[in-house]
């Protein structure tokens, strides 16, 4: 284990210092600022309702952080978002499920379909980039298929008032939230299984050579994000009350900003659950925010590809090698 | 496992060989397949695709891609809409979008080269940049009249029966395939994709390259965007949607390699032409567009495996992995 010992995770050892935690400023500043601006932002029941939104969308995320920490992106992650509701969906009308079987089988159905993309992916050596972009699109047009075949039909109150219940007036969704961020954060941090994540991305050719089984991980992980983004799909949908065929649509680019705007690296070796929590409630917030001073859409789009873009240039600036390949 | 040998040896021969399967599948198919009509909805979809596939095929030879094309095709129909109603001549029209579509081209170049962000997530941000800007454009011409008589002509005006789109696709392969083989720069592209560092140690501008590479993709998805709409005879906002996943699958069919350093033009085309016959396929077996993009969807899956194995063993052979 001494040998370990000097594989610290690269979140520790790299510069940034203070600027780790970047993102909670920057969360702190869009709020203030909203706060100033604008009289119902700072009202319990706007902020409760971005926080509900932010915690279906950190969902997706989770699984996205593992692999980034393995430097694996998962671009597929909008379309599960929504395929995960289209099949609940498909159970429940097709063939007149349970609303928690039909959750419970989408989520598993999408597991299998990320543990598939995760096999390929280190079976053959890909770039997991361009598998998931494929896995996107095929999942895409099943999403679409399903979503078509039903369309204008409800779910039954049952299958979707669970999404709003709660507890202290706060949605149980973001109590969840906030639990699964700090549980996630510490096992990452102290649990000898979930630290192999930062040794596979920090050099995986020595996490190998340690002993760890950097493929199996590798699969899991895919699993993960795979089965928790049609988990916030899943009641993403519900809170709408029917499949649509928009839930998730570009989620993926949202998700890769908030990681990457947090201090997570697409050179793998950094992020953090917790961080990646704050990213997301800044990008939606920021979303939030831009339609509350009536900014169009598309002009958000325009903005939020840009702050992508410029994430990932300080990223490189940041982490890449200083010589060499970097592509 | 010889057809596996020769799918990485004579990479143009598979394309070429689907696309004699699918001809022949959708002769005995379907009555409609050789009938002039037909005929020309194949030149106006393989027209526009081929002409971009050119250019992402140039990319896949020095190792990069360009997932934007799709939304500057889209941004280039829709600023011919503002240009044309706006009174513009034909003459001023065309370089004026062509020229967006190079500074599209550019941005992506100078994101990927020098600063060197990852080509996929560069070209995915302006990809949804470019869709915003497109649409916002869109949003002001939205059921607008056609265009004027001149700017069809260039979609609709035929020379020995074949359209202009088709003669310009053909002489920008002929242009292609020339560069590609006897020019010092696209020699360098496949130098490049072969071997960033040898090349880089053997005084090429490898950043240049790459720069390059991307604005002339930029410069033809604009290009393709002006025929295509000019075909069509007014802007859509559907103009593009999903052709930079049929370019990039038609260029990895055509013998491109997402490693770089393989590929040609002519396979390009024999691609794209492999993707237009299977969507006419599709169309003439009545499949549902949804299930139409999922079975696209697991061919880029399976082209992606299949180009990985086949990188995978080259390296295995030579003792690198």
């Amino acid at each position: 284990m001494d040998k370990k010992a000097g594989m610290t995770p690269v979140s520790q050892t790299r510069r940034f210092g203070f600027a780790d935690w970047m993102i909670v400023y920057l969360v702190t500043a869009l709020f203030i600022f909203l706060s100033l601006t604008r009289n119902a932002f700072f009202t319990y029941s706007n902020v409760h309702s971005i926080l509900h939104e932010v915690s279906f969308n950190f969902y997706a995320a989770i699984g996205f952080t593992l692999l980034i920490i393995m430097g694996e992106l998962d671009l597929s992650v909008g379309s599960l978002f929504g395929f995960g509701g289209a099949m609940m969906g498909f159970f429940i009308f097709n063939y007149k499920m349970s609303a928690p079987a039909a959750i419970a089988l989408a989520v598993a159905v999408s597991a299998l379909i990320g543990l598939a993309a995760g096999f390929l992916t280190v079976k053959f050596r890909l770039n997991s980039m361009m598998v998931t972009i494929g896995v996107m699109m095929v999942v895409k047009g099943l999403n679409w298929y399903l979503v078509n075949r039903f369309s204008g039909r409800q779910f039954a109150l049952s299958a979707r008032r669970f999404v709003s219940g709660g507890i202290f007036g706060v949605k149980w969704t973001i109590i969840l939230m906030v639990v699964i961020a700090v549980v996630m954060e510490i096992l990452l941090a102290k649990s000898r299984h979930l630290k192999q994540l930062y040794y596979i991305g920090h050099n995986a050719d020595t996490a190998i050579l340690y002993g760890i089984n950097a493929k199996a991980v590798k699969c899991v992980c895919f699993a993960i994000s795979a089965a928790m983004s049609a988990f916030g799909g899943v009641l993403m949908t519900a809170r709408l009350a029917h499949p649509n065929v928009t839930v998730g649509s570009n989620l993926e680019i949202s998700i890769i900003t908030a990681a990457v705007i947090s201090g997570a690296s697409i050179f793998g070796g950094r992020g953090s659950i917790v961080r990646t929590m704050f990213g997301v409630i800044f990008v939606f917030t920021l979303i939030n925010g831009m339609t509350s001073f009536n900014i169009n859409t598309y002009v958000q789009q325009i903005i939020l590809g840009a702050i992508l873009i410029l994430a990932i240039y300080l990223d490189i600036r940041a982490n890449a090698e200083p010589t060499g390949e970097r592509a | 496992m010889t057809l596996l040998k020769s799918f990485a040896r004579k990479n143009e021969f598979v394309s070429a060989v689907s696309c004699v399967a699918l001809v022949v599948l959708l002769t005995v198919k379907g009555e409609v397949f050789w009938t002039a009509g037909n005929f020309e909805s194949l030149q106006a979809s393989i027209a526009p695709t081929a002409i971009m596939a050119f250019g992402m095929m140039a990319l896949l030879i020095c190792g990069y891609f360009d997932l934007s094309i799709s939304s500057t095709m889209l941004l280039a129909g829709i600023l011919c809409g503002h240009l044309e109603y706006g009174g513009a001549p034909i003459y001023v029209t065309v370089p004026l979008v062509l020229l967006a579509g190079f500074a599209v081209g550019c941005l992506n170049g100078f994101l990927v080269a020098r600063l060197r962000i990852n080509a996929l997530i560069a070209t995915i941000g302006t990809q949804y940049i470019g869709y915003g800007a497109a649409m916002l454009l869109w949003d002001k011409i939205r059921g607008g009249a056609k265009f004027s008589e001149s700017f069809i002509l260039l979609g609709e005006g035929k020379m020995l029966g074949v359209y202009y789109a088709t003669w310009i696709m053909l002489a920008l392969l002929a242009f292609f395939s020339f560069a590609l083989k006897y020019t010092s720069a696209g020699r360098q592209l496949y130098f490049v994709g072969g071997n960033r560092e040898a090349s880089r140690l053997m005084g090429f501008n490898d950043r240049r390259i790459i720069f390059g590479a991307f604005a002339a993709t930029g410069l033809l998805a604009s290009l393709a965007g002006i025929l295509a709409v000019a075909r069509i005879q007014s802007p859509s906002q559907y103009t593009g949607g999903g052709v930079h996943m049929t370019c990039m699958i038609a260029c990895v069919v055509g013998g491109g390699s997402f490693a770089g350093g393989r590929g040609s033009a002519v396979g390009a085309l024999l691609g794209v032409a492999f993707m237009s016959l299977l969507t006419n396929m599709f169309n003439l077996l009545e499949m549902k567009p949804q299930l139409q993009n999922v079975i696209i969807g697991l061919i880029l899956v399976t082209v992606i495996v299949m180009d990985g194995y086949l990188n995978l063993k080259k390296l295995r052979e030579i003792g690198k992995a």
